[in-house]
C-alpha cells in the first residue's frame, strides 16, 4: 500500500539508523518506529501521526461528511493507538491496527449521531482533480469548473452517505484509499469475499444514485 | 481519461481524493492533538481507580494480608467482649449467685475449696462456682473469671457439669472459676 509514502521517506533515514541499511518494507518501518515509542521513546510517535494522519483523516472525513467531526475522530484514534501502543505486538501491521481502530470509531459515531448528522465538506484542491473529468463534464453542462466540483462534491458525498457504514467503508477504502480486498478484510475483520461481495453491492447503489453522470 | 468517454464511477470516485485540507487545518490538527495528549497524561483519575489499582497494583498481597489481619483482629475482640459480658451478667447481676455461695459454705468437699453444682441455674449452661471456704468479703469476680472448656461429651448434653479437683486452679485462692458446658 502507498499510504503517505512521501512524508514516510523523510524518517526513513532516520528509523534505519536503529535497523541497519536493509531493505525496509513500510510495515518494517512502522514496525521499528513503534518498538522505538514501547521502548520510552514517546516523541518517536509524532513520525507516525505524520505519516498517517492524511490518509486516515480522508477515510474518517469520507465516512461522516463532515471535516471538524473528523478531524475530531481522528485525534482520538491517535490517542487511542498511543495510549495501547505498548499492547500492540506486530501480528498485524501497524496501519491495518490503526485503521481499525479508525473504522470502530468512525461506525460509532455514525450510529451515536444517526439522528444529528450535520454536512460539513472539506474544500476541493482543483489540481488533484483529473482534468479529463472536469472537461468532460464542463463540455457536456457548459459550467464554470468551480460550480460544476462544488455540485460533484456534493453529489458524491450525498451517495455516500446513502450507503450503510459497512458498505460505505469499503467503497472508501478501496477506491478513494487504493486498498486491495486482502488489507480490507484485515482492518473490517472479514472475509475477502465479504469484502468483494459488499464492494459490488455498494458501487451498485452508488450507480444507481449518480447515474446522471456515468455512462 | 478520453474526454469523450462519459465517466466511470471509478473516475468520479478519484475526485474524492481531491478533497484535502490545507497546511493551516493541519496545524490545528497537530496543536490540538498535542494538547489532547499532554491532557490524556495529566487527567486525575477517579478516586475509584485509584482504588481499584491499589488493590490490584504490587501491594495486593500485602493489602489481602493486612485485611484480613483487621478481621481476624476484630472478630477475636468481639468474640471475648461476648464472652466476658455473659460471664460477668451471669455472676453480678443475677439473684442467684449470692444463693450459691450460701451453698458453697455449706457443702465443703476438699480442704481448700467449696464446689457445687446449682441445679437452679439454667442447665442449657450450668455454672459451677468455687471459692475459697469463709472468703466471703470481697469477690471481684471480674478481674479473675475465665471460662474453662471441659472436654468430654458431657459438656455438649443439658445436665449439670461438676467439677473434679483436677480441674481447679488452686494457685489463686480468690479466683472464681465458673465454666460453661453448651
Amino acid at each position: 500500500m502507498k499510504i503517505g509514502k512521501t512524508i514516510a521517506n523523510e524518517f526513513i533515514s532516520d528509523v534505519k539508523k536503529d535497523v541497519g541499511d536493509s531493505v525496509m518494507s513500510d510495515r518494517d518501518l512502522d514496525w521499528a518506529i513503534v518498538q522505538r515509542v514501547q521502548n520510552g521513546e514517546v516523541s518517536a510517535f509524532n513520525q507516525l501521526v505524520q505519516k498517517y494522519r492524511q490518509p486516515l483523516f480522508s477515510t474518517i472525513y469520507n465516512m461522516t461528511g463532515n471535516r471538524e467531526d473528523a478531524s475530531d475522530i481522528a485525534q482520538e484514534v491517535f490517542i487511542k493507538a498511543f495510549q495501547s501502543i505498548r499492547r500492540f505486538r506486530g501480528q498485524a501491521s501497524f496501519y491495518t491496527w490503526l485503521y481499525r481502530i479508525a473504522v470502530n470509531s468512525s461506525i460509532t459515531f455514525i450510529k451515536r449521531a444517526k439522528k444529528q448528522r450535520f454536512i460539513n465538506y472539506e474544500t476541493i484542491d482543483e489540481t488533484l482533480v483529473s482534468t479529463e473529468i472536469l472537461e468532460y463534464f464542463t463540455a457536456k453542462t457548459k459550467t464554470e469548473k468551480g460550480a460544476l466540483l462544488k455540485e460533484l462534491q456534493e453529489k458524491l458525498n450525498e451517495a455516500l452517505q446513502k450507503l450503510s457504514p459497512k458498505h460505505r467503508i469499503v467503497v472508501i477504502l478501496h477506491e478513494v484509499e487504493g486498498m486491495n480486498h486482502k488489507e480490507i478484510a484485515d482492518i473490517t475483520k472479514t472475509s475477502e469475499g465479504t469484502v468483494r461481495s459488499r464492494l459490488h453491492y455498494a458501487k451498485k447503489m452508488l450507480q444507481a444514485f449518480l447515474q446522471e453522470y456515468i455512462g | 481519461m478520453d474526454i469523450n468517454r462519459q465517466p466511470k464511477l471509478e473516475d468520479l470516485l478519484k475526485v474524492k481524493k481531491a478533497e484535502q485540507p490545507n497546511n493551516a487545518f493541519w496545524e490545528k490538527f497537530d496543536r490540538e492533538l498535542h494538547e489532547k495528549t499532554l491532557q490524556t497524561f495529566i487527567r486525575q483519575e477517579p478516586w475509584y481507580h485509584n482504588w481499584a489499582n491499589w488493590f490490584i497494583g504490587p501491594t495486593r498481597s500485602a493489602s489481602i494480608a493486612y485485611g484480613l489481619i483487621c478481621l481476624i483482629g476484630i472478630a477475636l475482640y468481639l468474640n471475648i467482649g461476648f464472652d466476658s459480658n455473659n460471664l460477668v451478667s451471669d455472676i453480678n447481676s443475677n439473684g442467684q449467685s449470692s444463693a450459691t455461695f450460701k451453698e458453697i459454705e455449706g457443702s465443703v468437699e476438699f480442704a481448700d475449696y467449696a464446689v457445687v453444682a446449682n441445679d437452679n441455674l439454667e442447665k442449657d449452661y450450668a455454672v459451677e462456682v468455687i471459692a475459697i471456704n469463709g472468703a466471703s468479703e470481697a469477690y471481684d469476680f471480674e478481674a479473675d473469671a475465665i471460662s474453662v472448656a471441659i472436654g468430654n461429651t458431657a459438656d455438649y448434653s443439658d445436665a449439670p457439669v461438676y467439677a473434679s479437683s483436677d480441674t481447679l486452679k488452686k494457685s489463686n485462692p480468690y479466683t472464681q472459676l465458673a465454666s460453661f458446658a453448651f
